[in-house]
């Protein structure tokens, strides 16, 4: 360790000396303490902080990743120098160098990621207060965005023994006489799939309870809990506004009941904030949606209009379970994981390239990872199999490789859930932390050992 | 003891073959070199530019790989790290951190010794005087000279106690003091029982201070031996006096006439600029005259196991011997009857010759200076060579960038 960090230090002392680290905070500063005054947004505080945290963490990541990129350059740097003569000479293994240097890029991230984040958590903070533009906007801002929410979706029945009912109404009715070979589970999962399926369309006057489990919150009047969902329509009124109501709560579980009219525009996102006290005990809530329209007994039109929530996360209740500053401090992790492994790739290359050619192979990693699932979708015309040989199984073992050793970047972005209040879970920094560091910048780092343990580390000159 | 039994280098059937980008050979850098240098030696590797010397060290301290052949450091491999704890190094030129100071530079080699802050600090203050550079410390390298970042080189060398020092061409870029100084550490150090391997260009430095030389011409061992070996003329005899008055010089001549019957030659030896230099800078440092440059040199520390002497003491008895002998007007009378140098002047001779550069500049030893006596007779153009050493190696770094380019 004490190589190391002496590395690792050197490395940082270098950045600081360099001005480079110095100038991206500077950079980074004018950016997140003007970004607040010129973004507009919607006019209201919560559209404003939503914009102001989205745009001003999306910079800082995208700037320390080129940073990263850039510092490994320190080692090219030693090796075009010759510095490494100086230090390859002294009792410092190869590879300790080579981590010493990864880690010290890491340090920097770690130092400029935290300065960035007290700027960014003070900024938000400070657009907070301002006055909101109505009760609707506060309770937004509040509930909906300064909060770290869990989300929890909907339980659809298994409609196990409907769907074996059904296969014994088919065999009575002789619907399998002429296919003997059929297989009774292969129909009766198929039967019960249609079901489910089935049971996501409401149609018109209908009701549908959905059942949600594990709402662990606070269950007192004041706190909030907030269903979102999103739905598709088929017979639309001409006005594209849709009229149905939510009931939350359960009569026989002893909760509180309320009911929720709604006016909404179709195909949209949609949320509803009720108290938190429709929860019962158990820590289930029950939803009722009726697809009548609540005004008609005011006179208005009943339209018969179907509604689908077509995925399992289109119907979702939000719970508050934590605080928007953890919530900050977890997302902010996940961007170093990325930086720790870009700067893995990064100094890997370092160690056989030169600067540009090292650069360049990283930035078009950074590329790829941001933009994997676009990218792959690309190449995907490629027959799975033989019609080009040896070369087919050439180009689908550079993918394979680039699919398993490039991570999608969005997955391990926790900037959607944050700017949306939903909590960026523990386990999901844990998991990135596992997969980005413990694993692939691993790899990485000990290919970038093993070429750097093998290499010459002077060029002759005779 | 068994260490002190064990050669510190051993390299057997050492070869390296530099290769292009499609792996085909192309230079032949180094070809079967076994050469063995044991405990306590100051070995000088010798050869002009581009026969190999940066290549054979490389490849000791492990930074080359060698084509062919096995190569021992201590026993061991010399990729191992444990071996480097015992090994310092200055490189031939000094690659060092322009944006670091002198101090922060000696504390970052230093931590990478392990050494503890006390120590560190300690260590970094003493090199820093015993290369003269303790007043500049908090310069940026970037801004030194580059005489002064080689004594930064050297210092940084020093650092660990290393029992086996490499310094390759240690005193290219240096000023004729720094070059002296380096000489007199690399003595002292040799004296203290350390092992040295020296390798340079400029011939006097080694002679001056090694015990055992390797001649390198083209990747290949052309003579190999103690220098009193390979200098000796075995068949000329010197006789040096002081100031004799011309009857004197005449007897001498009808005796040896009439005893050998062999013409000799007499002249007067003039004095030697690297001296002459040394007292001009002596009397500029007393009237403290301003310098940004490196200043006084220091005592060696401690820690290298040195006697406690401050610095001005180096240059006074540098100039003490440097005084003695300018006034002393040897005689050298040699014999003008010369027959075929011995195998490994000759060699010296071929090498030099693009370049000329000292062939037999001996110095003798400043404390054995005051008594006249007989040795192996001085050219007299050695008083040119120190002229022609003195702007060489200004030349030769330009010289080795366009042999290298």
């Amino acid at each position: 360790m004490g190589s190391i960090w002496t590395v690792a230090r050197h490395t940082i002392s270098e950045s600081i000396r360099n001005k480079v680290a110095i100038s991206f905070i500077f950079v980074m500063a004018i950016i997140l303490i003007g970004l607040p005054f010129v973004s507009k947004g919607d006019n209201t505080v919560s559209g404003a902080v939503q914009a102001y945290l989205s745009y001003s963490i999306t910079t800082v990541s995208f700037l320390l990743s080129l940073l990263s990129i850039f510092l490994a350059k320190s080692i090219s740097d030693d090796l075009a120098g010759k510095q490494i003569l100086m230090l390859m000479t002294k009792p410092v293994a190869r590879w300790k160098y080579i981590v010493g240097r990864w880690f010290g890029i890491v340090c920097i991230d770690t130092m400029l990621l935290l300065i960035a984040g007290v700027l960014i958590f003070g900024l938000t903070l400070y657009l907070a207060s301002e006055p909101a533009q109505d009760k609707i906007d506060r309770e937004r801002l509040e509930g909906q965005i300064l909060s770290a929410r869990h989300a929890s979706n909907y339980v659809i029945p298994s409609f196990a023994s409907e769907a074996a009912a059904k296969y014994q109404e088919n065999v009575e009715i002789g619907k399998y006489s002429g296919l003997p070979d059929h297989d009774e589970v292969k129909e009766k999962k198929k039967i019960q799939a249609q079901m489910r399926e089935r049971w996501r369309v409401i149609w018109p006057r209908e009701t549908r309870v959905f059942e949600f489990e594990n709402v662990r919150c606070d269950r007192s009047k004041d706190s909030m809990i907030h269903l979102r969902y999103e739905h598709r329509v088929s017979n639309f009124p001409p006005d594209e506004i849709i009229r149905y109501s939510w009931i939350f709560g359960s009569a026989e579980k002893g909760t509180e009941q309320y009911g929720v009219p709604r006016r909404d525009f179709m195909n949209r996102i949609h949320t509803v904030s009720v108290p938190a006290d429709c929860v019962a005990p158990d820590n289930t809530l029950q939803v009722i949606f009726q697809n009548i329209n609540p005004y008609a007994r005011f006179g208005e039109k009943q339209y018969d209009n179907t509604i689908v929530f077509q995925r399992d996360d289109s119907v979702q209740v939000y719970f508050p379970i934590g605080t928007f500053g953890g919530n900050f401090v977890r997302a902010l992790s996940l961007v170093l994981c990325r930086l720790a492994f870009l700067a893995a790739i990064a100094v890997a290359l370092s160690t056989v390239f030169s600067f540009p050619v090292a650069c360049l192979g990283a930035f078009t990693i950074l590329i790829l990872a941001t933009s994997r699932e676009f990218l792959l979708d690309s190449v995907s015309w490629i027959p799975e199999e033989g019609s080009l040989g040896i070369v087919q199984m050439i180009l689908n073992s550079v993918i394979w490789i680039v699919y398993f050793l490039i991570p999608n970047f969005d997955k391990f972005s926790g900037l959607e859930s944050l700017v949306d209040g939903r909590n960026v879970t523990l386990m999901w920094v844990l998991m990135s932390v596992g997969n980005l560091v413990l694993f692939k910048a691993a790899i990485l780092l000990l290919a970038g050992c093993l070429a750097f343990m093998l290499r010459e580390v002077d060029e002759v000159s005779v | 003891m068994v260490e002190s039994t064990l050669p510190v280098i051993q390299t057997v059937g050492l070869q390296k073959v530099f290769k292009d980008f499609w792996r085909r050979p192309r230079v032949s850098a180094v070809q079967d070199l076994n050469i063995e240098i044991k405990p306590g030696e100051v070995f000088g590797l010798l050869g002009p530019n581009g026969s190999g010397k940066s290549t054979v060290i490389k490849m000791l301290l492990g930074l080359l790989y060698p084509t062919r052949g096995r190569i021992s450091v201590f026993g061991r491999p010399p990729t191992d790290v444990a071996i480097k704890q015992r090994i310092g190094y200055l490189p031939e030129e000094s690659y060092l951190y322009r944006f670091l100071d002198a101090k922060e530079t000696l504390d970052f080699y230093g931590r990478l010794f392990r050494q503890h802050g006390q120590v560190r600090r300690e260590r970094r203050d003493m090199l820093l005087e015993m290369v003269g550079l303790q007043h500049e410390s908090n310069r940026r390298i970037g801004e030194y000279s580059k005489g002064m970042a080689r004594r930064i080189g050297l210092a940084q060398a020093l650092i660990n106690d290393p029992e086996f020092l490499v310094l390759d061409e240690p005193t290219s870029g240096l000023d004729p003091i720094g070059t002296r100084q380096i000489k007199d550490v690399i003595r002292r150090l040799g004296d203290m029982g350390k092992t040295i391997l020296l390798s340079s260009h400029l011939l006097a430095d080694v002679e001056d201070v090694c015990d055992r030389v390797c001649i390198l011409y083209g990747g290949k061992v052309q003579a190999e031996g103690t220098v009193k070996e390979l200098l000796a003329q075995k068949d000329v005899t010197q006789i040096q006096a002081e100031r004799l008055q011309p009857g004197t010089i005449e007897e001498i001549k009808s005796v040896v006439e009439r005893r050998e019957s062999k013409p000799i030659d007499v002249s007067v030896p003039t004095g030697r600029l690297e001296n002459l230099f040394l007292k001009i800078v002596e009397d500029a440092q007393a009237a403290k005259i301003e310098t940004s440059g490196a200043g006084q040199a220091g005592a060696i520390p401690e820690f290298l196991g040195a006697a406690t002497d401050d610095g001005s003491e180096i240059i006074q008895s540098l100039i003490l011997a440097a005084d003695q002998e300018t006034p002393a007007v040897p005689v050298p009378m040699s014999a003008k009857k010369e027959k075929d140098p011995a195998p490994s002047s000759r060699v010296l001779d071929e090498l030099t010759k693009p370049k000329p550069s000292p062939t037999a500049d001996f110095k003798p030893k400043p404390s054995s200076e005051s008594s006249p006596k007989t040795t192996a007779p001085k050219k007299v153009e050695a008083n040119q060579s120190v002229i022609d050493g003195l702007l060489g190696q200004e030349n030769s770094a330009d010289q080795k960038d366009r042999d290298n380019g």
